[in-house]
């Protein structure tokens, strides 16, 4: 919606200089001119939200009927509704713990994992004025990964992996952004670099754990739940990364304008009443923690908090007010549909973060050539 | 009344030995212009920065009698409004989008701009002549529309007082004057103004008050046609520097005072040509 609103914008300007060629010797127009040319500000995104929630909603019943073992959508959806209509169990009992113990607690971490790494991706690029970093390229991924390994290595419970993966992805997300403040903020691509310093000494870090990580248990739980897959979340994981994704994406939601003042001018933010040092700490402070939860179940998904930024932005341009809970929603679906593909495109199952980045990575390249020219 | 007060400002950037700002006290009278004049890395600047508490942490200023420190961050957007030289977006903002950024102070906590804010943002745009490009991208825009969708923001922003940071600096010659008028214009509304530049042609034409800063030192300050002369600007410049007063001219414009920098070359009594020199 942001393409059409410029493209006005052009025409507008056109028409306004066929008009008048003295009208730049007009100092200061009239009220009641500008009054006339006024329209309704923001176009309404109701019709997006409703588009997106049918995308949502057929994504979430093809991915409960497609799978090795078969569940018709009526089945799949009588099972689904039995708990509250009861009546007559006509299907077997695996049909049953399919649906309730397999697909849905990976249908709903899926939404939850997308909805975080693009929540936190968008958040990133807003604060930092930087198209081009994500989760995964400041360094955050990685380092949320090796406290979660390490806590796997370690063999603690679920809290010491999360608190862990927490605490690392923070330690790595503050590193980037001292290492680019310290080689200065004239570039965009010094913060990408920063990034990749750091996750290259945590990717080490990583690799010191499996290798001395047991390799008849603990070391293939590692490996696997690196490459990125939803596959090991369970009902119980759901509760307990669920209450803190809700709560952060609020935070982050409430300083949605003071988010979006810093992400337009960070320089003069703080002459607009906005508490610069603080706004930014929460924004980063939500979004690390938001990753980390994610990379604790998930291991590290690459991609979504990239390029879906991108894709919402598209959608309803760059004011973090609205991107915020688009891009959230459109993470959902597409980690939904992305973990549906590689449950179903061959006969073993994908690992998540391979196909993500077979999709993600060629889409980034094309948005990369669209964009370019405003951004380098 | 004084609406905006520096006493004895001082200022160090990080990293650097020197100061940027040595002692500096200034004050600019409510609905008046108020000019800092000086050249290129005199602090001029950082003064402004300071002046707004973006530096320095608000020591030493005061506004409307008030230690600048004592207001809350919002409290101080609502009294002082800062545009700064090089507005720069990094993603596709919209014209309307940085005016209404202009309305964040008198937001409540975690709400967004209202439909009425849009519609001040819009007015402040359309009074600045730019309310059809409200839709045109900001990082597309040219520097005389950036410079002015920054300015209608701080007018969005409904403080008593502007501070402009070389408002006029890399605009053509056109949009220079119109610049120039509106910041008049914005002075007889009420409001208090205060920008910076290294033109002492915009300081005849616009301030009522001038600061002749050099070195990070206050050279002169006081009504722009006793402060700014032939002596303090060259001094200011270290270059010979001539005012020529025209009088009211056919095409209705009244009197006004140009300045021009003498060149060695248009010495008298000598040849000057280069191949001499």
């Amino acid at each position: 919606m942001t393409l059409p609103a410029n493209v006005r914008g052009y025409f507008e300007l056109l028409s306004g200089l066929a008009i008048g060629g003295n009208g730049a010797a007009t100092m200061i127009t009239s009220h009641e001119e500008s009054r006339g040319r006024k329209r309704s500000r923001r176009q309404p995104l109701w019709p997006l939200y409703l588009v997106l929630f049918m995308l949502l909603l057929s994504a979430v019943v093809l991915a409960f009927v497609t799978g090795r073992y078969p569940v018709p959508p009526l089945i799949a959806l009588r099972i689904f509704l039995y708990p509250v209509t009861g009546g007559e169990a006509d299907w077997t009992a695996t049909a049953e713990t399919v649906v309730w113990e397999i697909r849905l607690p990976r249908i709903a971490g899926a939404l939850l994992v997308g909805a975080s790494l693009a929540a936190a991706g968008t958040t990133y690029q807003c604060i930092f004025r930087n198209p081009l970093v994500s989760p995964a390229i400041l360094g955050a991924s990685q380092g949320a990964a090796f406290g979660a390994s390490l806590a796997l290595l370690l063999r603690l419970s679920w809290s010491g992996v999360m608190g862990m993966a927490m605490a690392s992805g923070i330690l790595a997300t503050s590193a980037t952004a001292l290492i680019g403040r310290h080689l200065g903020s004239g570039s965009m691509i010094t913060l990408v670099l920063a990034g990749l310093v750091v996750a290259a000494v945590f990717n080490a870090l990583v690799a010191v754990v499996q290798y001395i990580a047991d390799p008849l248990d603990v070391l293939p739980s590692i490996t696997f739940w690196l490459m990125g897959s939803l596959n090991r979340i369970g009902n119980d994981d759901l509760g307990i990364i669920g209450v803190p994704i809700a709560l952060m994406l609020a935070q982050l939601y409430a300083f949605r304008w003071h988010i979006n003042v810093l992400g337009a001018d960070n320089d003069a933010a703080r002459a607009l009443g906005v508490n610069a040092a603080l706004v930014s700490g929460v924004a980063i402070a939500g979004a690390t923690v938001l990753t980390a939860l994610a990379v604790s179940v998930s291991g590290i998904v690459g991609w979504v908090g990239l390029v879906v930024p991108h894709i919402a932005r598209f959608l309803v341009g760059p004011n973090f007010d609205r991107l915020l809970p688009i891009s959230a929603l459109t993470g959902g679906l597409f980690l939904l549909a992305m973990d549906t593909l590689a449950r179903s495109v061959a006969t073993q199952e994908l690992p998540l973060g391979v196909v993500t980045s077979l999709v993600g990575a060629p889409f980034f390249a094309i948005v990369l050539g669209r964009a370019r020219r405003h951004w380098f | 009344m004084a609406a905006l007060v520096a006493s004895d400002v001082s200022f160090t950037h990080a990293g650097n030995v020197a100061p940027t700002l040595r002692g500096i006290s200034i004050r600019a009278e409510a609905g008046g212009v108020l000019c800092l004049l000086g050249p290129n890395g005199s602090g001029k600047t950082t003064l402004l920065r300071c002046l707004v508490g973006l530096q320095g942490g608000g020591a030493g200023i005061e506004i409307d009698g008030r230690p600048l420190s004592s207001f809350s961050e919002g409290e101080r957007a609502r009294r002082i409004a800062y545009v700064p030289q090089h507005g720069a977006a990094v993603f596709p903002y919209t014209l309307a989008d940085i005016a209404v950024l202009g309305r964040t102070p008198h937001l409540g906590s975690f709400t967004v701009p209202s439909p009425d804010d849009w519609r001040i943002a819009l007015d402040s745009l359309g009074r600045l002549g730019i309310g059809h490009l409200a839709n045109h991208p900001f990082n597309l825009s040219s520097g005389g529309e950036r410079q002015l969708a920054l300015i209608a923001r701080a007018i969005a922003q409904d403080a008593a007082t502007i501070v402009l940071d070389e408002p006029t600096a890399s605009l053509d010659f056109a949009n220079q004057t119109r610049i120039l008028d509106i910041i008049a214009g914005l002075a007889t509304q009420g409001r208090t103004l205060v920008f910076s530049t290294h033109d002492p042609d915009h300081a005849l034409a616009a301030a009522t008050q001038a600061v002749l800063l050099k070195h990070g030192l206050v050279l002169a300050q006081g009504d722009v046609a006793h402060v700014v002369n032939d002596l303090t600007l060259s001094a200011l410049y270290d270059v010979p520097v001539r005012l020529v007063s025209l009088g009211a001219g056919d095409d209705g414009f009244g009197p006004m005072t140009v300045c021009f920098p003498v060149r060695r070359s248009s010495r008298l009594g000598k040849s000057h040509n280069l191949r001499e020199n």
